[in-house]
Protein backbone atom coordinates (compact mmCIF):
# COMPACT_ATOMS: atom_id res chain seq x y z
CA UNK A 1 0.00 0.00 0.00
CA UNK A 2 3.20 1.71 0.78
CA UNK A 3 3.70 2.41 -2.86
CA UNK A 4 0.78 3.62 -3.84
CA UNK A 5 0.65 6.74 -1.92
CA UNK A 6 1.39 10.22 -2.69
CA UNK A 7 4.86 11.40 -0.23
CA UNK A 8 3.99 14.00 2.12
CA UNK A 9 5.80 16.97 0.16
CA UNK A 10 4.32 15.59 -2.90
CA UNK A 11 0.52 16.14 -1.99
CA UNK A 12 1.86 19.32 -0.03
CA UNK A 13 3.43 21.00 -3.54
CA UNK A 14 0.06 19.86 -5.07
CA UNK A 15 -1.57 22.00 -3.36
CA UNK A 16 -0.10 24.79 -3.13
CA UNK A 17 0.75 25.12 -6.54
CA UNK A 18 -2.83 23.99 -7.39
CA UNK A 19 -3.56 28.23 -6.32
CA UNK A 20 -0.69 29.02 -9.20
CA UNK A 21 -2.09 26.33 -11.76
CA UNK A 22 -5.90 27.64 -11.77
CA UNK A 23 -5.03 31.44 -11.70
CA UNK A 24 -3.21 31.50 -14.94
CA UNK A 25 -6.05 33.68 -16.54
CA UNK A 26 -6.10 32.07 -20.07
CA UNK A 27 -6.58 28.56 -20.20
CA UNK A 28 -4.71 27.80 -23.49
CA UNK A 29 -1.86 29.44 -21.27
CA UNK A 30 -2.96 27.61 -17.59
CA UNK A 31 -2.86 24.22 -20.21
CA UNK A 32 1.10 24.76 -20.97
CA UNK A 33 2.00 25.83 -17.36
CA UNK A 34 0.71 22.33 -16.30
CA UNK A 35 1.56 20.86 -18.61
CA UNK A 36 5.39 21.98 -18.25
CA UNK A 37 5.21 21.50 -14.54
CA UNK A 38 4.14 18.13 -14.10
CA UNK A 39 5.60 16.93 -17.74
CA UNK A 40 6.77 13.40 -16.38
CA UNK A 41 4.38 13.42 -13.56
CA UNK A 42 0.64 14.32 -14.77
CA UNK A 43 -0.87 13.11 -18.50
CA UNK A 44 -2.69 16.15 -20.01
CA UNK A 45 -3.78 16.67 -23.31
CA UNK A 46 -4.58 20.08 -24.48
CA UNK A 47 -8.06 18.70 -25.95
CA UNK A 48 -9.69 17.06 -23.02
CA UNK A 49 -7.93 20.38 -21.32
CA UNK A 50 -9.77 23.37 -22.93
CA UNK A 51 -12.81 21.71 -23.48
CA UNK A 52 -14.78 21.24 -20.20
CA UNK A 53 -18.03 19.59 -22.17
CA UNK A 54 -16.25 16.21 -23.03
CA UNK A 55 -15.43 15.79 -19.63
CA UNK A 56 -12.25 14.09 -18.99
CA UNK A 57 -9.59 14.93 -16.91
CA UNK A 58 -8.37 18.63 -16.96
CA UNK A 59 -9.65 21.88 -15.08
CA UNK A 60 -12.43 22.47 -12.25
CA UNK A 61 -14.17 25.44 -12.36
CA UNK A 62 -17.03 26.81 -10.74
CA UNK A 63 -17.68 29.97 -9.11
CA UNK A 64 -17.04 28.88 -5.77
CA UNK A 65 -14.36 25.91 -6.39
CA UNK A 66 -11.20 25.60 -8.84
CA UNK A 67 -9.06 22.20 -9.14
CA UNK A 68 -7.68 20.15 -11.49
CA UNK A 69 -8.12 16.31 -12.36
CA UNK A 70 -5.72 14.24 -14.27
CA UNK A 71 -4.72 10.86 -14.69
CA UNK A 72 -1.23 9.90 -13.22
CA UNK A 73 1.86 8.94 -15.44
CA UNK A 74 5.26 6.81 -14.86
CA UNK A 75 5.54 5.51 -11.36
CA UNK A 76 1.79 6.55 -10.90
CA UNK A 77 0.30 4.86 -13.90
CA UNK A 78 -3.22 4.07 -12.93
CA UNK A 79 -3.52 7.04 -10.39
CA UNK A 80 -6.07 9.59 -10.85
CA UNK A 81 -5.57 12.79 -9.19
CA UNK A 82 -8.09 15.61 -7.86
CA UNK A 83 -6.87 18.27 -6.49
CA UNK A 84 -9.03 21.57 -5.33
CA UNK A 85 -8.96 24.65 -3.71
CA UNK A 86 -11.78 27.79 -2.80
CA UNK A 87 -11.96 30.73 -5.31
CA UNK A 88 -11.82 33.02 -2.13
CA UNK A 89 -8.51 33.98 -1.40
CA UNK A 90 -9.17 34.72 2.28
CA UNK A 91 -11.54 32.37 4.17
CA UNK A 92 -14.99 33.73 4.61
CA UNK A 93 -15.24 35.39 8.22
CA UNK A 94 -18.55 34.38 8.66
CA UNK A 95 -18.36 30.57 7.67
CA UNK A 96 -16.34 30.38 10.54
CA UNK A 97 -17.62 32.35 13.48
CA UNK A 98 -21.54 31.54 13.29
CA UNK A 99 -22.12 28.86 15.28
CA UNK A 100 -25.84 28.48 13.69
CA UNK A 101 -24.34 27.24 10.73
CA UNK A 102 -26.74 25.84 7.72
CA UNK A 103 -26.66 22.50 7.36
CA UNK A 104 -26.89 20.02 3.79
CA UNK A 105 -26.74 16.32 3.04
CA UNK A 106 -23.27 14.93 1.45
CA UNK A 107 -23.27 12.26 -1.39
CA UNK A 108 -23.77 9.81 1.46
CA UNK A 109 -26.73 11.71 3.00
CA UNK A 110 -24.82 12.78 6.29
CA UNK A 111 -25.40 16.42 7.39
CA UNK A 112 -21.94 18.85 6.48
CA UNK A 113 -22.04 22.50 6.55
CA UNK A 114 -23.84 23.64 3.74
CA UNK A 115 -21.41 26.67 2.46
CA UNK A 116 -18.73 23.63 1.72
CA UNK A 117 -21.50 21.28 0.22
CA UNK A 118 -22.97 24.27 -2.37
CA UNK A 119 -19.09 24.56 -3.60
CA UNK A 120 -18.86 21.21 -3.82
CA UNK A 121 -22.39 21.09 -5.75
CA UNK A 122 -20.71 23.34 -8.11
CA UNK A 123 -18.60 20.82 -9.40
CA UNK A 124 -20.02 17.48 -8.87
CA UNK A 125 -21.19 17.41 -12.30
CA UNK A 126 -17.16 17.38 -14.06
CA UNK A 127 -16.12 15.16 -11.30
CA UNK A 128 -19.18 12.62 -12.79
CA UNK A 129 -17.58 13.19 -16.14
CA UNK A 130 -14.31 12.18 -15.22
CA UNK A 131 -15.08 8.80 -13.09
CA UNK A 132 -16.64 7.83 -16.41
CA UNK A 133 -13.21 6.98 -17.92
CA UNK A 134 -12.06 5.18 -14.91
CA UNK A 135 -12.31 1.75 -15.86
CA UNK A 136 -11.28 1.99 -19.41
CA UNK A 137 -8.49 3.70 -17.91
CA UNK A 138 -7.27 0.86 -15.43
CA UNK A 139 -7.38 3.23 -12.16
CA UNK A 140 -6.90 1.64 -9.52
CA UNK A 141 -6.02 4.57 -7.11
CA UNK A 142 -7.46 7.98 -6.34
CA UNK A 143 -6.17 10.97 -4.62
CA UNK A 144 -8.13 13.84 -3.16
CA UNK A 145 -5.40 16.22 -2.05
CA UNK A 146 -6.50 20.10 -1.34
CA UNK A 147 -5.40 22.94 1.42
CA UNK A 148 -7.77 25.35 3.89
CA UNK A 149 -11.10 25.79 2.07
CA UNK A 150 -10.15 23.25 -0.79
CA UNK A 151 -9.09 20.57 2.03
CA UNK A 152 -13.26 21.06 2.95
CA UNK A 153 -13.69 20.07 -0.81
CA UNK A 154 -11.26 17.61 -0.84
CA UNK A 155 -12.49 15.67 1.96
CA UNK A 156 -16.39 16.23 0.29
CA UNK A 157 -14.78 14.96 -3.19
CA UNK A 158 -13.26 11.44 -1.20
CA UNK A 159 -16.75 10.67 0.00
CA UNK A 160 -18.38 11.52 -3.35
CA UNK A 161 -15.40 9.30 -5.13
CA UNK A 162 -15.61 6.32 -2.52
CA UNK A 163 -19.75 6.60 -3.36
CA UNK A 164 -19.61 6.58 -6.94
CA UNK A 165 -16.79 4.49 -7.97
CA UNK A 166 -15.71 0.71 -6.18
CA UNK A 167 -12.64 2.53 -5.17
CA UNK A 168 -11.26 3.63 -1.93
CA UNK A 169 -9.69 7.30 -2.49
CA UNK A 170 -6.55 8.56 -0.78
CA UNK A 171 -7.84 11.97 1.20
CA UNK A 172 -4.75 14.54 2.07
CA UNK A 173 -5.47 17.87 3.83
CA UNK A 174 -3.66 20.38 4.94
CA UNK A 175 -4.70 23.14 7.43
CA UNK A 176 -8.72 22.01 6.49
CA UNK A 177 -11.61 23.41 8.37
CA UNK A 178 -14.09 20.91 9.98
CA UNK A 179 -16.97 19.33 6.92
CA UNK A 180 -19.24 17.68 8.85
CA UNK A 181 -20.83 16.65 11.96
CA UNK A 182 -19.65 13.41 13.81
CA UNK A 183 -22.34 10.91 11.79
CA UNK A 184 -20.23 12.28 8.85
CA UNK A 185 -16.94 12.05 10.32
CA UNK A 186 -17.59 8.17 11.12
CA UNK A 187 -19.35 6.98 7.96
CA UNK A 188 -16.23 8.78 6.34
CA UNK A 189 -13.60 7.60 8.40
CA UNK A 190 -15.41 3.76 8.15
CA UNK A 191 -15.65 3.67 4.28
CA UNK A 192 -12.31 5.38 3.85
CA UNK A 193 -10.94 3.99 6.85
CA UNK A 194 -8.35 6.41 8.68
CA UNK A 195 -4.97 4.83 6.84
CA UNK A 196 -5.98 6.63 3.93
CA UNK A 197 -7.03 10.37 5.51
CA UNK A 198 -3.82 12.45 5.91
CA UNK A 199 -4.97 15.22 7.81
CA UNK A 200 -2.03 17.46 8.09
CA UNK A 201 -2.54 20.40 10.40
CA UNK A 202 -0.33 22.68 12.79
CA UNK A 203 -1.55 23.45 16.07
CA UNK A 204 -2.14 26.76 16.01
CA UNK A 205 -3.56 26.88 12.44
CA UNK A 206 -7.10 28.70 13.14
CA UNK A 207 -8.67 27.27 9.98
CA UNK A 208 -8.83 24.11 11.62
CA UNK A 209 -10.84 24.95 14.64
CA UNK A 210 -13.46 25.96 13.01
CA UNK A 211 -16.42 26.03 12.54
CA UNK A 212 -16.80 24.51 16.32
CA UNK A 213 -18.48 21.91 17.08
CA UNK A 214 -21.13 20.13 16.38
CA UNK A 215 -18.69 20.12 13.36
CA UNK A 216 -15.92 17.53 13.39
CA UNK A 217 -13.02 16.28 11.79
CA UNK A 218 -12.58 13.15 10.12
CA UNK A 219 -11.15 10.33 10.99
CA UNK A 220 -12.76 11.07 14.16
CA UNK A 221 -10.32 9.90 16.67
CA UNK A 222 -12.73 7.89 19.31
CA UNK A 223 -10.40 4.65 19.56
CA UNK A 224 -6.55 5.11 20.32
CA UNK A 225 -5.39 3.27 17.23
CA UNK A 226 -6.68 6.16 14.98
CA UNK A 227 -4.18 8.96 14.37
CA UNK A 228 -3.77 12.05 12.41
CA UNK A 229 -1.15 14.46 11.57
CA UNK A 230 -1.13 16.98 14.29
CA UNK A 231 2.03 18.92 13.97
CA UNK A 232 2.93 20.88 16.79
CA UNK A 233 3.31 25.16 16.22
CA UNK A 234 4.61 27.35 18.67
CA UNK A 235 2.09 29.84 20.62
CA UNK A 236 -1.10 29.12 22.31
CA UNK A 237 -3.04 31.24 20.46
CA UNK A 238 -4.08 30.31 16.98
CA UNK A 239 -1.94 32.24 14.10
CA UNK A 240 -2.47 32.74 10.99
CA UNK A 241 0.47 32.37 9.60
CA UNK A 242 0.47 29.12 10.26
CA UNK A 243 -2.42 28.56 8.08
CA UNK A 244 -0.06 29.44 4.88
CA UNK A 245 0.61 26.31 2.51
CA UNK A 246 4.25 27.61 2.78
CA UNK A 247 4.52 27.07 6.55
CA UNK A 248 3.07 23.65 5.84
CA UNK A 249 6.18 23.04 3.17
CA UNK A 250 8.48 24.24 5.81
CA UNK A 251 7.01 21.49 8.82
CA UNK A 252 6.80 18.80 6.15
CA UNK A 253 10.31 19.20 4.73
CA UNK A 254 11.43 15.93 3.33
CA UNK A 255 9.54 13.99 6.25
CA UNK A 256 7.58 10.63 5.31
CA UNK A 257 4.17 10.15 6.63
CA UNK A 258 5.09 8.03 9.34
CA UNK A 259 7.51 10.40 10.80
CA UNK A 260 4.63 12.98 10.51
CA UNK A 261 2.36 11.17 12.37
CA UNK A 262 1.68 10.50 16.47
CA UNK A 263 3.13 13.75 17.05
CA UNK A 264 0.88 14.52 19.57
CA UNK A 265 1.42 13.69 23.39
CA UNK A 266 -2.58 14.09 24.72
CA UNK A 267 -4.28 11.08 24.04
CA UNK A 268 -8.07 11.81 23.20
CA UNK A 269 -8.73 8.72 24.18
CA UNK A 270 -11.96 7.77 26.52
CA UNK A 271 -10.04 7.65 29.51
CA UNK A 272 -8.24 10.96 28.50
CA UNK A 273 -11.22 12.61 27.96
CA UNK A 274 -12.30 11.26 31.25
CA UNK A 275 -9.12 12.55 33.51
CA UNK A 276 -9.65 15.71 31.80
CA UNK A 277 -13.90 16.20 32.57
CA UNK A 278 -13.26 15.23 36.15
CA UNK A 279 -9.60 17.07 36.55
CA UNK A 280 -11.29 19.94 39.04
CA UNK A 281 -8.25 22.29 38.60
CA UNK A 282 -9.42 25.34 36.70
CA UNK A 283 -9.05 25.77 33.37
CA UNK A 284 -7.81 28.69 30.47
CA UNK A 285 -9.41 29.27 27.75
CA UNK A 286 -6.26 28.12 24.93
CA UNK A 287 -5.70 26.29 21.85
CA UNK A 288 -5.55 23.18 23.69
CA UNK A 289 -8.27 23.47 26.28
CA UNK A 290 -10.79 24.12 23.14
CA UNK A 291 -9.76 21.08 21.54
CA UNK A 292 -10.00 18.74 24.76
CA UNK A 293 -13.78 20.48 24.99
CA UNK A 294 -14.53 19.64 21.19
CA UNK A 295 -13.51 16.43 22.09
CA UNK A 296 -15.10 16.37 25.37
CA UNK A 297 -18.43 17.49 24.17
CA UNK A 298 -18.78 14.55 21.50
CA UNK A 299 -17.72 12.28 24.17
CA UNK A 300 -20.50 13.40 26.75
CA UNK A 301 -23.20 13.70 23.93
CA UNK A 302 -22.10 10.16 22.56
CA UNK A 303 -22.89 8.87 26.08
CA UNK A 304 -26.14 10.38 26.51
CA UNK A 305 -27.39 9.14 22.99
CA UNK A 306 -26.06 5.61 24.06
CA UNK A 307 -28.05 5.78 27.08
CA UNK A 308 -31.46 6.97 26.00
CA UNK A 309 -31.14 5.32 22.98
CA UNK A 310 -31.05 7.47 20.23
CA UNK A 311 -29.06 7.29 17.20
CA UNK A 312 -26.83 10.21 16.31
CA UNK A 313 -27.91 10.72 13.14
CA UNK A 314 -31.79 11.17 14.63
CA UNK A 315 -30.22 13.43 16.98
CA UNK A 316 -29.59 16.68 14.68
CA UNK A 317 -31.84 16.38 11.74
CA UNK A 318 -31.01 19.44 8.77
CA UNK A 319 -33.99 21.63 10.76
CA UNK A 320 -32.44 20.87 13.97
CA UNK A 321 -32.30 24.03 16.34
CA UNK A 322 -28.73 22.80 17.23
CA UNK A 323 -29.00 24.45 21.27
CA UNK A 324 -32.44 23.04 21.67
CA UNK A 325 -31.20 19.45 20.81
CA UNK A 326 -28.45 19.89 22.71
CA UNK A 327 -29.92 20.95 25.67
CA UNK A 328 -32.50 18.79 25.36
CA UNK A 329 -29.55 15.56 25.08
CA UNK A 330 -27.62 16.68 27.78
CA UNK A 331 -30.68 17.19 30.05
CA UNK A 332 -31.60 13.81 29.56
CA UNK A 333 -28.33 12.93 30.24
CA UNK A 334 -28.32 14.39 33.70
CA UNK A 335 -31.40 13.11 34.83
CA UNK A 336 -30.32 9.46 34.19
CA UNK A 337 -29.73 7.81 37.19
CA UNK A 338 -26.05 6.54 36.15
CA UNK A 339 -22.36 8.32 36.21
CA UNK A 340 -23.44 9.91 32.96
CA UNK A 341 -25.61 12.75 35.04
CA UNK A 342 -21.54 13.21 36.99
CA UNK A 343 -19.98 13.31 33.47
CA UNK A 344 -22.39 16.19 32.02
CA UNK A 345 -22.31 18.19 35.11
CA UNK A 346 -18.55 18.33 34.80
CA UNK A 347 -18.40 19.27 30.93
CA UNK A 348 -20.83 22.17 32.60
CA UNK A 349 -18.45 23.05 34.62
CA UNK A 350 -15.59 22.51 32.78
CA UNK A 351 -16.96 25.24 30.22
CA UNK A 352 -18.24 27.75 33.06
CA UNK A 353 -14.72 27.54 34.11
CA UNK A 354 -12.79 28.25 30.45
CA UNK A 355 -15.46 31.29 30.69
CA UNK A 356 -14.12 32.33 33.71
CA UNK A 357 -16.92 31.49 35.72
CA UNK A 358 -16.67 30.06 38.96
CA UNK A 359 -17.71 26.50 38.41
CA UNK A 360 -20.24 25.81 40.75
CA UNK A 361 -23.00 23.71 39.76
CA UNK A 362 -25.79 21.66 41.23
CA UNK A 363 -27.84 19.20 39.48
CA UNK A 364 -31.29 21.27 39.92
CA UNK A 365 -29.31 24.24 38.67
CA UNK A 366 -28.93 22.76 34.83
CA UNK A 367 -31.89 23.34 33.45
CA UNK A 368 -32.54 23.88 29.51
CA UNK A 369 -32.40 27.17 29.66
CA UNK A 370 -28.78 27.29 31.50
CA UNK A 371 -27.55 24.82 29.75
CA UNK A 372 -28.59 26.56 26.10
CA UNK A 373 -26.81 29.58 27.81
CA UNK A 374 -24.07 28.13 28.43
CA UNK A 375 -23.16 26.97 24.39
CA UNK A 376 -24.48 30.20 23.49
CA UNK A 377 -21.65 31.57 25.29
CA UNK A 378 -18.92 29.27 24.73
CA UNK A 379 -20.13 29.52 21.24
CA UNK A 380 -19.83 33.44 21.45
CA UNK A 381 -16.52 33.24 23.11
CA UNK A 382 -15.09 30.81 20.36
CA UNK A 383 -15.96 33.63 17.79
CA UNK A 384 -14.70 36.44 19.68
CA UNK A 385 -11.25 34.27 20.12
CA UNK A 386 -11.17 33.81 16.13
CA UNK A 387 -11.73 37.49 15.48
CA UNK A 388 -9.21 38.35 18.41
CA UNK A 389 -6.80 36.05 16.75
CA UNK A 390 -7.36 37.95 13.48
CA UNK A 391 -7.28 41.36 14.89
CA UNK A 392 -4.13 40.59 16.38
CA UNK A 393 -2.47 39.72 12.67
CA UNK A 394 -4.11 43.13 11.32
CA UNK A 395 -2.51 45.20 14.43
CA UNK A 396 0.54 43.23 14.21
CA UNK A 397 0.65 43.83 10.06
CA UNK A 398 1.53 40.13 9.88
CA UNK A 399 0.47 37.33 8.73
CA UNK A 400 0.81 36.04 4.76
CA UNK B 1 4.45 49.94 12.29
CA UNK B 2 1.93 51.89 13.89
CA UNK B 3 -1.62 50.35 15.55
CA UNK B 4 -4.10 51.55 12.57
CA UNK B 5 -1.46 51.12 9.55
CA UNK B 6 -2.84 49.17 6.98
CA UNK B 7 -1.78 46.15 6.20
CA UNK B 8 -0.20 46.55 2.53
CA UNK B 9 0.13 43.85 -0.14
CA UNK B 10 2.13 44.16 -3.67
CA UNK B 11 0.00 42.82 -6.24
CA UNK B 12 1.84 44.30 -9.44
CA UNK B 13 5.44 45.25 -9.11
CA UNK B 14 6.61 47.85 -10.76
CA UNK B 15 7.16 47.13 -14.58
CA UNK B 16 9.28 48.48 -17.38
CA UNK B 17 10.44 47.44 -20.65
CA UNK B 18 10.40 47.45 -24.57
CA UNK B 19 8.18 45.50 -27.21
CA UNK B 20 9.53 44.48 -30.20
CA UNK B 21 7.64 42.44 -32.99
CA UNK B 22 10.53 41.02 -35.86
CA UNK B 23 13.21 42.46 -34.01
CA UNK B 24 11.67 46.09 -34.98
CA UNK B 25 10.47 48.11 -31.73
CA UNK B 26 6.51 48.37 -30.95
CA UNK B 27 5.49 51.83 -31.42
CA UNK B 28 2.73 53.48 -29.99
CA UNK B 29 1.74 50.01 -28.58
CA UNK B 30 -1.27 49.92 -26.33
CA UNK B 31 -0.35 48.40 -23.21
CA UNK B 32 -3.48 47.15 -20.47
CA UNK B 33 -2.44 45.47 -17.30
CA UNK B 34 -5.25 43.58 -15.05
CA UNK B 35 -4.32 42.27 -11.79
CA UNK B 36 -6.71 40.86 -9.57
CA UNK B 37 -7.66 42.60 -6.53
CA UNK B 38 -6.54 40.79 -3.02
CA UNK B 39 -8.90 42.20 -0.10
CA UNK B 40 -11.98 42.23 -2.22
CA UNK B 41 -12.85 41.26 -5.68
CA UNK B 42 -12.91 42.92 -8.65
CA UNK B 43 -10.01 44.04 -11.20
CA UNK B 44 -7.58 46.38 -11.13
CA UNK B 45 -7.47 47.83 -14.70
CA UNK B 46 -4.53 50.56 -16.35
CA UNK B 47 -2.75 51.13 -19.41
CA UNK B 48 0.03 53.03 -20.67
CA UNK B 49 1.88 53.61 -24.65
CA UNK B 50 5.02 52.45 -25.55
CA UNK B 51 7.14 55.52 -27.26
CA UNK B 52 9.09 55.21 -30.45
CA UNK B 53 11.45 53.27 -29.13
CA UNK B 54 9.05 50.28 -27.88
CA UNK B 55 9.33 51.24 -24.39
CA UNK B 56 6.97 51.76 -21.66
CA UNK B 57 6.42 52.28 -18.04
CA UNK B 58 3.59 50.45 -15.53
CA UNK B 59 4.04 51.55 -11.77
CA UNK B 60 3.17 48.85 -8.42
CA UNK B 61 -0.02 48.34 -7.74
CA UNK B 62 -0.92 47.52 -4.44
CA UNK B 63 -3.94 46.88 -2.32
CA UNK B 64 -4.67 47.24 1.79
CA UNK B 65 -7.15 46.79 4.11
CA UNK B 66 -7.85 48.90 7.47
CA UNK B 67 -10.46 46.63 8.74
CA UNK B 68 -11.49 44.46 5.73
CA UNK B 69 -12.00 41.17 7.21
CA UNK B 70 -8.80 40.33 7.70
CA UNK B 71 -8.44 36.07 7.60
CA UNK B 72 -6.33 33.35 6.68
CA UNK B 73 -5.75 32.81 2.82
CA UNK B 74 -3.46 32.29 0.38
CA UNK B 75 -1.94 34.94 -1.62
CA UNK B 76 -2.20 34.00 -5.16
CA UNK B 77 -2.79 37.31 -7.42
CA UNK B 78 -3.46 36.53 -11.63
CA UNK B 79 -1.90 39.32 -13.22
CA UNK B 80 -2.24 39.95 -16.90
CA UNK B 81 -0.79 42.51 -19.62
CA UNK B 82 -1.91 42.45 -23.19
CA UNK B 83 -0.14 44.68 -26.09
CA UNK B 84 -2.39 45.31 -28.67
CA UNK B 85 -0.13 46.48 -31.57
CA UNK B 86 -1.40 46.74 -35.29
CA UNK B 87 -4.97 45.98 -34.94
CA UNK B 88 -3.77 42.43 -32.96
CA UNK B 89 -3.60 41.61 -29.07
CA UNK B 90 -0.89 39.80 -27.45
CA UNK B 91 -0.97 38.21 -24.08
CA UNK B 92 2.46 38.68 -23.43
CA UNK B 93 2.15 38.33 -19.70
CA UNK B 94 0.00 35.77 -17.96
CA UNK B 95 1.12 35.45 -14.54
CA UNK B 96 0.03 34.73 -10.72
CA UNK B 97 2.38 36.44 -8.08
CA UNK B 98 2.16 34.24 -4.79
CA UNK B 99 4.39 36.73 -2.39
CA UNK B 100 3.31 40.17 -1.25
CA UNK B 101 6.63 41.89 -1.54
CA UNK B 102 7.27 44.51 -4.24
CA UNK B 103 9.15 43.40 -7.31
CA UNK B 104 9.02 39.44 -6.04
CA UNK B 105 8.68 38.88 -9.74
CA UNK B 106 12.53 39.24 -9.98
CA UNK B 107 13.68 38.17 -6.73
CA UNK B 108 13.45 41.98 -5.53
CA UNK B 109 15.20 44.16 -8.66
CA UNK B 110 13.55 46.54 -10.63
CA UNK B 111 11.39 44.19 -13.43
CA UNK B 112 12.49 45.44 -16.52
CA UNK B 113 11.75 43.11 -18.79
CA UNK B 114 11.97 42.63 -22.57
CA UNK B 115 9.03 41.28 -24.56
CA UNK B 116 8.71 39.99 -28.18
CA UNK B 117 5.44 39.83 -29.48
CA UNK B 118 4.14 36.57 -31.39
CA UNK B 119 6.94 34.38 -30.30
CA UNK B 120 5.98 31.44 -27.91
CA UNK B 121 5.06 31.88 -24.74
CA UNK B 122 7.86 30.30 -21.85
CA UNK B 123 7.67 29.16 -18.55
CA UNK B 124 9.10 30.29 -15.75
CA UNK B 125 8.75 29.86 -12.20
CA UNK B 126 9.64 32.78 -9.57
CA UNK B 127 9.68 33.18 -5.82
CA UNK B 128 6.61 30.28 -6.09
CA UNK B 129 5.02 32.06 -8.37
CA UNK B 130 4.14 31.37 -12.31
CA UNK B 131 4.55 33.38 -15.56
CA UNK B 132 3.42 32.37 -18.79
CA UNK B 133 5.05 35.13 -21.01
CA UNK B 134 6.49 36.41 -24.22
CA UNK B 135 9.09 38.45 -21.83
CA UNK B 136 11.92 37.91 -20.28
CA UNK B 137 14.09 39.78 -17.84
CA UNK B 138 17.03 38.71 -15.68
CA UNK B 139 15.77 36.59 -12.80
CA UNK B 140 17.36 33.01 -11.92
CA UNK B 141 14.11 30.54 -12.29
CA UNK B 142 13.01 28.37 -9.11
CA UNK B 143 13.71 25.42 -9.68
CA UNK B 144 10.43 23.37 -10.47
CA UNK B 145 10.17 20.80 -7.24
CA UNK B 146 7.21 18.82 -7.65
CA UNK B 147 7.98 16.04 -4.84
CA UNK B 148 8.13 13.39 -7.53
CA UNK B 149 11.85 13.97 -8.02
CA UNK B 150 14.22 10.76 -7.66
CA UNK B 151 11.62 8.59 -8.06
Amino acid sequence: MNDSIVKPIQAALFAKNIYVLVDIPLPDLAYTLVKSTFKDELEITEKSFTSAKTGGPGFIKSTTAFGLMAFGKGAYEGHAFVILRGTKKTFPADWLTNFNLATSRSTRGQLVHDGFNQAFSSISDQLEKFITDFASRGITTVHCIGHSLGGGLATLCAEFLEAKTRLKPYLYTFGAPRVGMAPFATSLTNSLSYERMYRIYHRTDIVPCVPFWPFVHAPLQEKEEVYDYFQPSPGSFPAIKMHDMAEYLKTIGKQGWSELRGKRNEHFGEQGINRWLNDKASVSFHVTNLEWLDKAISYVVGKCLKAIGMAMSNAFSATFTLMDRLAYILLKGINLATDISGLVLNLLRKMMSMLGMKPILEKADATHAFITRIFQQMSARVGAYCQRALDRVLVNGQGM
Amino acid sequence: MSLFEPKKVCLFSAISGVITLNGEPAKGAQVKRIVEKFYSSGHNTDETMTDDNGYFELPAVFDQSFLGKFLPGEFSIPQQIFVTYGGEEYPVWQGVKRTIEENAESRGKPLQVDCMLGIEHNVIWVNGGAYVTQCTWSVEADKIVTGFENE
